[in-house]
């Protein structure tokens, strides 16, 4: 008959293990860098969701919150309930926005870059209770600065 | 192991932020050599108005009558309060099949006006499912899209 009181020593065969975590890293790391643009969470931008499957590039960006408009990280203009904060200027653009998109594309061309593919291309965030008011006001600004062409973000159905 | 455990999660939870994927669109721009009116018998181009009160679609073309342009003109009004984005799509997956070159629609918002609601309008106008042969399938119906800059 077998067995008694000692204690058996398992050694735990950590291989296996390694194996899989090292191939959800590989996976994870993969689906990480393919992902084109991130956007960061803010409290104040809940993007809509969309249908669309056109996949973005990294662009110029604007962003409309629920309390302020920003390009590519500079705030330009404040928002109060969906619409602009201040005065508009005589050709109803958002003067500060303005200047900054132009500031942006003319030191592209001073860059050689202003012929570019797409270097008249601006990425919109803007929150889903944003007016259409300030979409219009905030397009019409981008297209005065040579903008023509937008680029809506949205979240993925 | 400890390092490939925290790289692990800390990659999941990158994972799980926000995918972003987008529409484009174009501004109205002044152009003495081109023009979004369309300017042949298969083309028509959309006009559409989205406000409080629902949809106004109307369509333009310079290879139509008044007359049959003025038969392709719709309104849509609330649905249970809802903006009708499947009696959009339909109306203008009917003109499609009769104008079937035509893709460009002018977005017009009223203030008021949800950005959400812009971009479900883009969505039902964008694109409609269809069945052909017992199959179903995508097709584009309005994809190009000029958000009119002038909000009423």
């Amino acid at each position: 008959m077998s067995g008694g009181g000692g204690t058996a020593s398992i050694a735990l065969n950590l291989t296996a293990l390694m194996d899989i975590l090292s191939n959800l890293l590989f996976f994870l790391l993969a689906s990480y860098t393919a992902q084109s643009v991130e956007v960061e969470g803010k409290a104040e931008l809940k993007l809509p969701s969309s249908s669309s499957q056109l996949a973005l590039t990294p662009q110029v960006t604007i962003t409309v919150t629920k309390n302020a408009i920003d390009v590519s990280g500079v705030p330009v203009a404040n928002v109060s309930q969906g619409a602009i904060v201040g005065d508009l200027d005589a050709s109803g653009r958002i003067g500060p926005m303005y200047e900054r998109l132009r500031n942006v594309r003319v030191s592209r061309e001073a860059a050689g870059r202003g012929d570019l593919a797409e270097s008249d291309l601006v990425l919109l965030l803007a929150d889903t209770e944003t007016d259409a008011k300030t979409i219009s006001t905030v397009l019409r600004t981008a297209g005065y600065a040579g903008f023509y062409n937008v680029r809506f973000g949205v979240v993925s159905r | 192991m400890d390092i490939l455990s925290n790289l692990l999660f800390f990659l999941l939870a990158c994972f799980g932020a926000t995918i972003v994927m987008g529409i484009n669109a174009t501004v109205p721009v002044q152009s003495a050599d081109k023009n979004d009116v369309a300017a042949t018998k298969q083309t028509v181009t959309a006009t559409l108005s989205v406000g409080a009160q629902g949809f106004d679609v109307t369509f333009s073309g310079q290879s139509q009558s008044a007359d049959e342009l003025e038969k392709l003109h719709r309104k849509f009004p609330l649905k249970d309060g809802e903006l009708d984005f499947a009696a959009l799509t339909a109306h203008l997956l009917s003109v499609k099949e009769k104008y079937p070159r035509s893709d460009t629609m002018i977005l017009a918002s009223e203030s008021g006006t949800k950005y959400d609601a812009m971009i479900k309008t883009m969505d039902a106008a964008r694109e409609a499912e269809v069945t052909v042969s017992g199959r179903s399938r995508i097709v584009p119906v309005f994809p190009t899209v000029v958000v009119a800059a002038g909000s009423k």
